[in-house]
């Protein structure tokens, strides 16, 4: 009988991924050719978003190359902000100009994080590498399609948050990743907690902000891009965007994922998410991020991960922290973990850009610790538990929870 | 209890408290309070804190318990944008409706929508909770370029045929913006019905308007586009050149997850045999390792 090779969108992502490694795309501004640049050349190198944080991301990319023996020369900045500087050759108000240059081969986006996908898909269309800045997006869906166009175009894409790299080298952490990972623990009991850190009360929006005259200097409209376009006010814009769902979701968005991204590779969450999740918090304000006390996520293994924001309410005490420990197997199984090798070394943004190989912070990866934060907020909106599927990232039995985690765009931004 | 008793019981933002001190008594004093009263200098936010979840639960059934009559007097107040409160109980009401209530809750929002000077408020709540029963009070903001994305977005979240239905309906007669917003939903929604209308898209000056076109047919894995799109992609130069090769390989995925291996085929061989610029060597290979994963 004929066999029919059936292939579903996801599994056909899955088998480029794997075909991309198989046959090894030439990479092309490392080996040189007619047609290529030679390894010593420098890669031209643009950043997105020059305000804040901005510098220091390009400075990140740049350090991440040199360290592999590949230069960066930044040819454009990007931003807004800066309509008055329309005409310089190598400043732009449009991040679509930037793409379009044929001699930049790797973007560093710092913008609000409402931008952040849409960027990394489009730069990923134009064969450029890209090193993004945390928070990877602004809601669940948006994760899932940065990851498809990774594979899809075979570019190299990394978080800009790099605590899983140290995680990676720590031998307790290493030793409860394996635990994790083996399956051979058969039934969890551990409790991580992460308390404060997490700049609730900093990243705070306006409830009763009055609309302000567009500054002439600001494109408007294009900085709220996929977002509704909402009356100006000074505080949308600049460092205080996070504290608007518009844009990003407060504190916990902002700073989360450079806490969960390590915790995603310790304890082997990488590729999964919790099935549970709860808030205590107040009733969120429908446009501005405010405070929280507590969210609980527990795993399908029964492992619970626990965000104490310290900054409202009382604290969390539900459980108390428990590692995941050795002993909590049996000797046989204690050998078995023991005798498994080690992973090979997470590659960095330059080393990937060099082997043409995915960074240790790729798209899939940094989308599930991104969703841990994205899930806390839902939960935190809807002020109710919520039950999420991992597998097709989807709230379970929720249409409203499952709006936040899949949001319209305003035309003619898309995913 | 009348709904503005109600609401005095949320709480105060930082502002509103700093208004009722009496006057500084130094300068230093002074300079304070004036700068804690520009919440828009950096890390001055007003550090709202919602009620505890138990009284909002409260506040938000004691104006369900007033039924429509209830409803329609918290959203008459919605219309001074400078009070939160009115804002901020509505949108408690919205989260914390059982089934019952969030169906009088969005048929009475919906119902203001001529009348309200808070529009966006009311759309905004309808995001969260709208269903079928609100789409045709939604559908004739479609035509209204101040209010077709914010009505298309609601529509968009609602989704169901019933909200493609009013996309379709409107398309014909729009135009601008609204026409762009309207093609974009209708690819979104994945309306295989719309493909004749949005291929009339390539004969419209606007180069957005074709882009959208073009992702919009490639979702709906729209075979009869193949060929218009791949003209489009290889004539379009810079950023629409990208957005619209990729609109060809989307569709390609797609007829190939719809087992039109050789429309497929087609397409990602013309991509490997066109993209010859060194710098398009992505795309070339690309289409290589599509026509491996998919054996074709």
């Amino acid at each position: 009988m004929k066999r029919i090779h059936r292939i579903t969108r996801r599994s056909f992502l899955k088998e480029t991924l794997a075909a991309g490694a198989a046959i090894s795309i030439v990479p092309r501004h490392v080996l040189g050719g007619s047609d290529q640049p030679s390894p010593s050349e420098t890669l031209g190198g643009a950043l997105i978003g020059v305000g804040g944080r901005g510098p220091g991301t390009y400075n990140d990319a740049m350090k991440s190359l040199q360290g592999v023996g590949l230069g960066l020369t930044k040819l454009a900045d990007c931003d807004v902000r800066w309509l008055d500087r329309a005409d310089n050759k190598t400043r732009y108000t449009d991040f679509r100009r930037v793409l379009e240059r044929k001699d930049i081969d790797v973007i560093a986006i710092a913008t609000p994080p409402h931008w952040h996908a849409l960027i990394s898909i489009a730069a990923m269309e134009a064969g450029k590498d890209v090193m993004c800045e945390k928070p990877m997006t602004r809601f669940i869906g948006e994760g899932r399609a940065v990851a498809d166009a990774e594979k899809r175009y075979g570019r190299v894409w990394q978080v800009c948050t790099f605590g899983r790299f140290g995680a990676s080298k720590d031998p307790k952490n290493i030793l409860t990743r394996k635990i994790l990972k083996s399956g051979l623990l058969k039934k969890c009991e551990a409790v991580h907690i992460k308390r404060g850190g997490l700049k609730v009360k900093e990243w705070s929006g306006l409830v009763n902000a009055t609309p302000q005259p567009v500054p002439s200097n600001l494109d408007w409209d294009l900085y709220c891009g996929p977002s509704p376009l909402k009356p100006y006010h000074p505080h949308r814009v600049g460092g205080t965007h996070r504290g608007y769902w518009d844009y990003e979701g407060g504190g916990l968005s902002d700073m989360g994922q450079h806490a969960l991204d390590p915790f995603s590779w310790t304890f082997g969450k990488d590729h999964t998410a919790p099935i549970e999740i709860e808030a205590h918090a107040p009733p969120a304000h429908p446009e501005a991020c405010g405070m929280w006390g507590w969210v609980e996520m527990k795993y399908a293994d029964g492992f619970t991960l626990v965000l104490d924001s310290g900054e409202w309410g009382k604290p969390y005490d539900r459980k108390q922290a428990r590692e995941v420990r050795l002993d909590d197997l049996s000797e046989e199984d204690q050998k078995k973990i023991l005798a498994m090798p080690d992973e090979p070394p997470l590659l960095g943004f330059g080393e990937a850009v060099k082997q043409r190989k995915r960074a240790g912070g790729n798209a899939d990866v940094a989308h599930r610790s991104s969703t841990l934060v994205h899930l806390a907020n839902i939960a935190i909106r809807t002020g109710r538990k919520i039950r999420f599927d991992p597998e097709r990232d989807q709230v379970i039995g929720d249409e409203e929870a499952n709006r936040l985690v899949h949001q319209p765009m305003r035309a003619p931004w898309h995913l | 209890m009348k709904i503005s008793e109600l609401l005095q019981q949320l709480p105060e933002t930082d502002r509103e408290l700093l208004a009722k001190l009496p006057p500084p008594e130094t300068p230093e004093e002074q300079k304070r309070r004036r700068q804690q009263q520009l919440p828009e200098s950096w890390g001055n936010a007003s550090k709202f804190t919602g009620p505890d979840p138990g009284l909002a639960r409260k506040l938000a059934a004691e104006v369900f318990a007033g039924g429509r009559k209830g409803i329609l007097e918290l959203i008459a107040l919605l219309d001074n944008p400078a009070d939160y409160k009115p804002e901020y109980l509505l949108h408690c009401m919205t989260v914390f409706a059982n089934d019952r209530q969030q169906k009088l809750l969005a048929r009475t929002i919906a119902s203001q929508l001529d009348n309200s000077k808070a529009r966006a408020v009311l759309l905004r709540e309808l995001q969260w909770i709208g269903s079928d029963d609100v789409v045709k009070a939604l559908g004739k903001y479609l035509a209204d370029e101040k209010l077709c994305a914010d009505a298309a977005a609601v529509l968009s979240a609602i989704g169901g045929s019933a909200s493609v239905s009013e996309f379709r309906k409107a398309f014909p007669k729009s135009s601008g913006k609204c026409r762009t917003i309207l093609a974009q939903n209708l690819g979104a929604l994945r309306d295989a019905k719309s493909a004749d209308l949005l291929r009339q898209c390539f004969q419209d000056p606007d180069v957005d308007l074709r882009l959208i076109a073009a992702w919009a047919l490639a979702r709906i894995g729209d075979a009869p586009s193949i060929d218009t799109l791949i003209k489009f992609a290889d004539a379009s130069q810079g950023y629409t050149r990208v957005k619209a090769t990729n609109a060809v390989l989307l569709l390609a995925e797609a007829l190939a997850t719809q087992s039109r291996k050789s429309d497929a085929a087609r397409i990602y061989t013309h991509i490997r045999n066109t993209r010859t610029d060194p710098k398009e060597k992505y795309l070339r290979d690309t289409a290589e390792k599509h026509l491996t994963v998919f054996m074709l």
